[in-house]
């Protein structure tokens, strides 16, 4: 029986992407911000 | 309410009822108990999670928020997604690899018992007053929207929550939790289509924005370095980073919910989720506020959204102030009719409409504003604040009978799963680091499950009775989340002392502790002037400062059972 052996999660990627993605929310909030001030 | 209403409303609530007591059958250890059996997948714990965090405060008082404030409240939220990261990177090995039960044990782990009791005591006293407020918030806004009586709203919904809570514990809280939650973000899903709907067909979404914006209700991000000034990007990314970190690393609630994981790594994705979620999630609430308060602009509002309170003015003295209001609204109408040409034809309102447009709106406020002193003259002990109700005035008004039950049942469901959580927190703190530690050291597992049961049942009974003596806060998201930031950033300070600074011992740890709640306290009750979200961080670095100072005039103490890193 072949068993599929899971890849461990890159952690490190993960947090950069998380980081990424709140840092996209704030410059398009303040894109909004702006746009309509 | 209609009779299909009704039928949503009970079908929705005694349903979530009945699946908890259905997952809690069969035989229970202490540990499933408390613990949960550590067999939930990542998607029922960021659920979970996410439905602790969201109580039916989020529901009613945040669009109330978005109308009254824009959306300047989504920066609350900045900080949640870098803590979350903290708490996965940090926080979840050491209490997987020491496998605590509750966030308070690993204190005892690496300080001593009082060091643990310390922050145990904290928690209990700030999550048993927010428990009563959560029961308290939505009972108040739908009995007086209903004509309900208070006293028996508080009393069902608290019996209905302990029901469960008790008979199931942490696995049956978690496993609702999920159920709860979807339901919940249908439910919203749909009143923020209804008010999209519910704009003229002439009105376009760029236009509500736009009218939105006139009013300034669109600053999302703020950069203001005034610390008087209660949300902007700083207050969010540090402040919100600090009590973010001190809700989920450190309050049972949030703790206990992630710790049912299957893995170490289902808990951390769970986490991710609400990092990634969250602050959309909020923004949508917050702009389901905005929208309703364009929505308003096209339908005539009342003079005060509490509709209920209206009556306790006498015709005589409100009829003219509801006249020069509705006036007011009529004269806006037209305004906006030409500031929407003007914007067809040149991208923009002339500077002239604009201020026209402001200044009846200025007006219907100026009304609102005599309304409610009329109010407070007629009835001294009434509420003037409206904000909580706008929501529910929407959904009772403009949404059909079946939707409006699926609605108030969704406020209900959100009041139980965040309930639930915290008397699953409370029993299981007061269970695992006060009796389990200092009444009975050794015990059979049968009787742990019982205590657990009866503490559950008795922080149950004490959140009814202090949701049966509350009177109504500013506004009550504020005052979950003042009180928590009051006791909030001491717990963090202690347990970064714990994770981060290996030489600092019980003795310093806890004379830290004490010291910094004191000063706290004492700034809260002074005369100065601090946004709230500050305290967190101002008593987390008062914590952590004094620590390392006492550690070298103080006595060692025991400094760890674990090394830590």
């Amino acid at each position: 029986m072949s068993k599929t052996i899971k890849k461990p999660t890159n952690w490190r990627i993960v947090y950069a992407a998380v980081l990424f993605w709140l840092v996209l929310m704030i410059v398009l909030m303040r894109m909004l911000t702006k746009a309509y001030s | 309410m209609t009779p299909i209403g009704w039928i949503v409303l009970l079908t929705t609530v005694l349903g979530i009822v009945g699946y908890g007591l259905w997952t809690a059958r069969g035989h229970t250890s202490a540990s499933d108990y408390l613990r949960g059996g550590a067999d939930l997948k990542w998607g029922t714990i960021g659920l979970s999670v996410m439905a602790t965090q969201a109580s039916a405060i989020t529901f009613l008082s945040t669009p109330g928020q978005g109308y009254e404030g824009g959306l300047a409240f989504v920066q609350n939220y900045l900080g949640l997604p870098i803590a979350m990261i903290v708490i996965c990177a940090v926080f979840i090995p050491i209490y997987y690899r020491l496998k605590v039960t509750t966030a308070y044990e690993f204190l005892g782990q690496r300080f001593d018992q009082k060091t643990r009791l310390l922050a145990a005591g904290l928690f209990l006293v700030q999550r048993g007053l927010a428990a009563g407020i959560t029961i308290y918030a939505p009972a108040i806004i739908v009995s007086s929207v209903f004509y309900w009586p208070l006293q028996p709203t508080i009393l069902l919904t608290g019996i209905l929550v302990i029901l469960y809570t008790v008979t199931g514990g942490t696995r049956t809280v978690s496993l609702t939790q999920k159920y709860q939650m979807l339901i919940i973000l249908i439910g919203m899903t749909i009143a923020f289509g209804y008010v999209v709907n519910g704009l003229p067909a002439e009105v376009s979404f760029g236009d509500a924005l736009y009218i939105a914006g006139m009013h300034d209700r669109l600053e999302a991000i703020s950069f203001s370095v005034d610390p008087s000034t209660r949300y902007t990007i700083w207050t969010g990314l540090i402040g919100g980073t600090f009590l973010a970190l001190s809700y989920f690393g450190t309050d049972q609630s949030q703790v206990q919910r992630y710790l049912a994981g299957s893995s170490e790594t289902a808990s951390r994705w769970g986490l991710m989720f609400n990092a990634v979620l969250k602050i959309p999630m909020q923004f949508a609430i917050l702009l389901l506020g905005v929208l309703l308060f364009v929505f308003y602009h096209f339908q005539q509002p009342p003079i005060f959204y509490n509709e209920a309170a209206i009556e306790q003015v006498a015709s005589e003295v409100r009829a003219p102030i509801e006249l020069e209001f509705r006036d007011a609204f009529a004269s806006r109408g037209v305004l906006l009719e030409t500031a929407l040409s003007e914007r067809a034809q040149s991208g923009v309102a002339s500077a002239e409409t604009r201020a026209g447009i402001l200044e009846q709106t200025e007006l219907m406020e100026a009304q609102r504003g005599a309304f409610k002193t009329a109010l407070i003259e007629a009835n001294p002990d009434a509420d003037t604040q409206d904000a909580d109700y706008i929501f529910l005035n929407f959904v009772l008004g403009h949404l059909p009978g079946g939707l409006v039950g699926l609605l108030v049942a969704v406020i209900f469901l959100a009041a139980m799963s965040s309930t639930a959580s915290e008397l699953n927190a409370l029993a299981s703190t007061t269970m695992n680091d006060g009796y389990k530690t200092l009444v009975h050291k050794t015990g059979k597992d049968g009787h742990y499950v019982w205590v657990a049961r009866i503490l559950t049942l008795v922080w149950g009974t004490v959140a009814v009775s202090f949701a049966m003596t509350l009177t109504l806060f500013d506004n009550l998201i504020e005052a979950v989340n003042i009180i928590g930031s009051l006791f909030y950033g001491t717990i963090l300070g202690i347990f970064l002392v714990a994770f981060f600074f290996k030489r600092i011992g019980g003795h310093a740890a806890f004379f830290a502790g004490v010291c910094a709640e004191c000063i706290v306290l004492a700034l809260y009750f002074s005369p100065m002037d601090i946004g709230y979200l500050w305290f967190n961080l101002i008593g987390c670095i008062l914590a952590v400062i004094i620590a390392v100072l006492a550690q070298s005039i103080l006595p060692k103490g025991r400094t760890s059972a674990m090394e830590s890193s």
